[in-house]
Parts: structure tokens; sequence; C-alpha cells
């Protein structure tokens, strides 16, 4: 209890990965650096993704307007 | 089936909480699980979409009234998961081995005609048959094992809320996403030869296509949930 | 020792409780992408139940029987008006197209076929203009 309700106030990596193992995720009550860093990559990755296909998407219609198709 | 009392104390109360738990979740499964299996099977995905609705409502009423049971995210991946996987192994399972049957050679070929000309160009002229686009052939033996069956265990085991279901959906979806990369690239490479003398093309492939992206969908959410729910 | 009620309560604070395994900074992504997951099962059903009977109705199904359908894709497909589909197609067969030379292409790096795409039930008026010309072609 008092070591959540430090963390919660510090977000210290330290007494992040302090944690025991099976005790519940710090990020449940607060969002931790290590969660805002991991949320950031994954709309990366999701931005990249998406954006490759639109890509494609709008290079196979540029070769439609070009082409007799 | 079984009416729900919100009372409860004790520790006695605890376990029948968690009998009931699990079978609310048995019953909605065996909806779900009947139901995706006609949703997989393409064509008589009509017959299965009420069974899995009801499941799914099933799961909902469970959930409202208070006992444990999956996410509904949980749920949603890993039948969505299976059920996609399900109709790209139909489709290409029939091109690899049924290629010269009326089914494959009407509708593979119509489709074809329609939205790929991978699917109408030269068909069945390959000494192995089916489809004879650039590459398309391999594409089939790579991913249908590798990838597809593979996605469907993995959702079973997914949904199970089992450790390793929730580690290779992990894997099978980066599979997928490696698959929808260098598919689309072939594609867009060889893109006269899939589009030429074809009834809609581009947007119709992509329309219809398009609704396949599922491992894109699930991977921040394997990535980002709490693995610790991933316990049995 | 108490820390799993201390959490169970922290999430239950929120106006709604959320869902198992979903933590406050994921909650707005696991939405969007639970909206995302519930259209892409919606369109694959669909898609799944519907495509087969439209693409039949497109190709001239139920005025044409399948395999008449067949035989007009074969004879388009390798533009060879004597071709037939054969069906049941012997087991362990070569594939039906193999070694064929009647097929137009424009060759190159990138082929293109010479065909041309299949309107709305035109496979009707081929069948039926074959017919017409065989029964005033043999009197």
């Amino acid at each position: 209890m008092n070591e959540q309700t430090l963390s919660k106030q510090t977000f210290s990596r330290q007494t992040l990965n302090k944690q025991p193992v099976g005790a519940p995720a710090i990020s449940e009550q607060a969002i931790s650096e290590q969660d805002r860093r991991r949320r950031r990559g994954l709309i990366a990755f999701q931005i990249v993704c998406y954006g490759y296909l639109l890509s494609m998407f709008l290079i196979q219609m540029y070769m439609y307007s070009t082409r007799d198709w | 089936m079984s009416e729900l009392t919100t009372s409860m104390s004790g520790m006695n109360a605890l376990g029948t909480h968690d009998e009931r738990s699990r079978q609310a979740q048995w019953q909605a499964d065996k909806w779900m699980m009947s139901g995706a299996l006609f949703l997989g099977s393409a064509v008589f995905g009509i017959i299965g979409l009420p069974l899995f609705l009801r499941g799914l409502a099933l799961q909902l009423k469970a959930q409202r009234a208070g006992l444990t049971v999956r996410p509904m995210m949980v749920t949603l991946i890993g039948y969505l998961v299976a059920v996609d996987a399900a109709l790209n192994s139909i489709g290409w399972a029939l091109d690899m081995v049924a290629h010269h049957t009326l089914l494959a050679r009407v509708f593979l070929m119509a489709w074809g005609n329609m939205f790929d000309a991978g699917y109408f160009w030269h068909y069945n002229e390959l000494w192995i048959g089916g489809a004879s686009a650039p590459g398309e052939k391999a594409w089939e033996i790579a991913l249908l094992p590798l990838v597809f069956s593979m996605r469907i265990a993995a959702a079973i085991g997914f949904l199970q809320m089992k450790r390793w279901g929730h580690q290779w959906l992990v894997i099978t979806c980066w599979f997928g996403v490696v698959a929808w990369t260098g598919y689309i690239a072939n594609m867009t490479i060889f893109a006269d030869v899939r589009y030429t003398g074809v009834v809609f093309p581009v947007i119709g492939w992509w329309l219809y296509d398009i609704f396949y992206i599922t491992p894109f969908l699930a991977l921040p959410y394997l990535h980002s949930v709490n693995r610790e729910i991933f316990s049995h | 020792m108490n820390s799993e009620p201390a959490s169970l309560n922290e999430t239950k604070s929120h106006q709604q409780p959320l869902p198992l395994g979903t933590t406050p900074a994921f909650a707005g992504m696991h939405k969007w992408l639970q909206r995302g997951l519930v259209v892409c099962l919606t369109a694959l059903v669909l898609e799944g139940a519907f495509t087969f009977p439209l693409l039949a109705m497109w190709y001239g199904w139920p005025t044409l029987s399948l395999q008449e359908i067949c035989t007009e894709f074969e004879k388009i497909r390798f533009a060879d008006e004597s071709r037939v589909c054969i069906y049941p197609y012997p087991l362990f067969g070569p594939a039906e197209g193999a070694g064929q030379t009647t097929a137009q292409d424009q060759w190159g790096i990138q082929p293109r076929p010479q065909y041309k795409a299949i309107g709305y039930r035109e496979l009707i008026q081929r069948v039926a203009a074959r017919q017409a010309a065989e029964s005033t072609g043999v009197p």
C-alpha cells in the first residue's frame, strides 16, 4: 500500500521495476512513463502501417489513371 | 439459461460466482463458436451471423450481471482473427488443391475477373494449377500453413485466455503484417497483370480486401493489454 | 498485501469501469480498436455471405448453369471458342490450360491480357449469340 502511493506520486521507473511479479501493474492507477512511451510507439506503428497501405493504394490509383485497365 | 442472483457472501459464494461465470462464458462460447464455424465458411456466413450475435449478447448480459467473463476485446479479436484466417484459408486452399473443381473455376475466376485478374489470367495453366499471377502461388504456399492455420490455433488459445494463446497471436499477427506488406507490394509491382481487363480494378480490390486488416487492429491491443489476464 | 482491492477500487472510481486488461493509458486506443474490429467483423460476414451469390448473378446465373459460366470463362481466358469446361475434371490430369497457345497477351516484363472486362450478365448474350449462329449455320 505504502509503496504504491509513493510510486503514484513519483512515477519513478525504479519503483516500477521493483514491483513484485504478481502485483497488479502500476499503470492501473496512473499512466506511467513506460506506458506513455509504449503508447507513442504503438501509435507510430499504426501510422506507419496505415500510411503504407494508403500509399500503395494511391500508387495503384495513379497507375489506374494512366493505363487502360 | 441460469438466472443470476446478486447475493454473494463468504468464500462459498465466491466459488459459486466463479462457477456461474464459467458456465455463462461457456454458454456464450457455444453460440459464438458454432457461429464462427459458419462465418469462416464464407457461403454459409449468413447462417452464422445470428448464432454469433446471440453468443455476443449472452456474453454482454453475463458481463452486465457482474460475472467475471472474458473481456469483450479478447472475444472480438479472438473470433475475428479466426474468421479472417478461415476465410483466407478456404479461398487459398481451393486454389491450391481444388483448382479444377467447378466451384473454384466459377467462383475464384468470377472473383478474379471482377477484382483481381491474378485469379483469371492464364488460370490453371501452371503445372501446379490455379492462380498464375507472378508470385501469387508462392504467397499461398508460405502463408496458408504459416500464417492462417497457425493463427486459427493461436486464436483458440487466446480465447481460452492461455498465455501461449496471447504469445502466438502476437507472433502470427506479426506474420500477418509481413504478409500484407509483401502481398500488396507484389500486387502493385505486377499491377498490369492483376488489373487489366478487370471489371472493378483497384477500388474493387481494396474495398473487398481492406477488411482483412485485422492483424493491424489486433497488434496494438495485444501489445498494450495487461498480460497478467492471460494466465490460464 | 491488500494491493489488489486497492487497484480494483481505483478502476471502479472512473465513470465507467475499464474492461479487464485495459489500463487507463490505453482506454482510448482500445475503444477505437474495438470499433474497427466490429466494422471488420460485420464486413467480413457480409462479404462471406453475399460474394458467391452476387458474383454468380453478375455472370449470368441462374439463366446460365455454373458449368456454362465456367465454359465461357475458359473461352475468354484462352481466346479459343472451341474450348469447353470439362467437368468433372479427371483427377491428377494435367492442368486444363497447360501448353495452350491461343491466349492473347501483349507480352513483356509487364504482360497485359487482351481480353475485355465482362459486363453485367454479358455472358448470357454471348451464349445466346453462339446458339443463334449455330442454329442458322446448321439448317
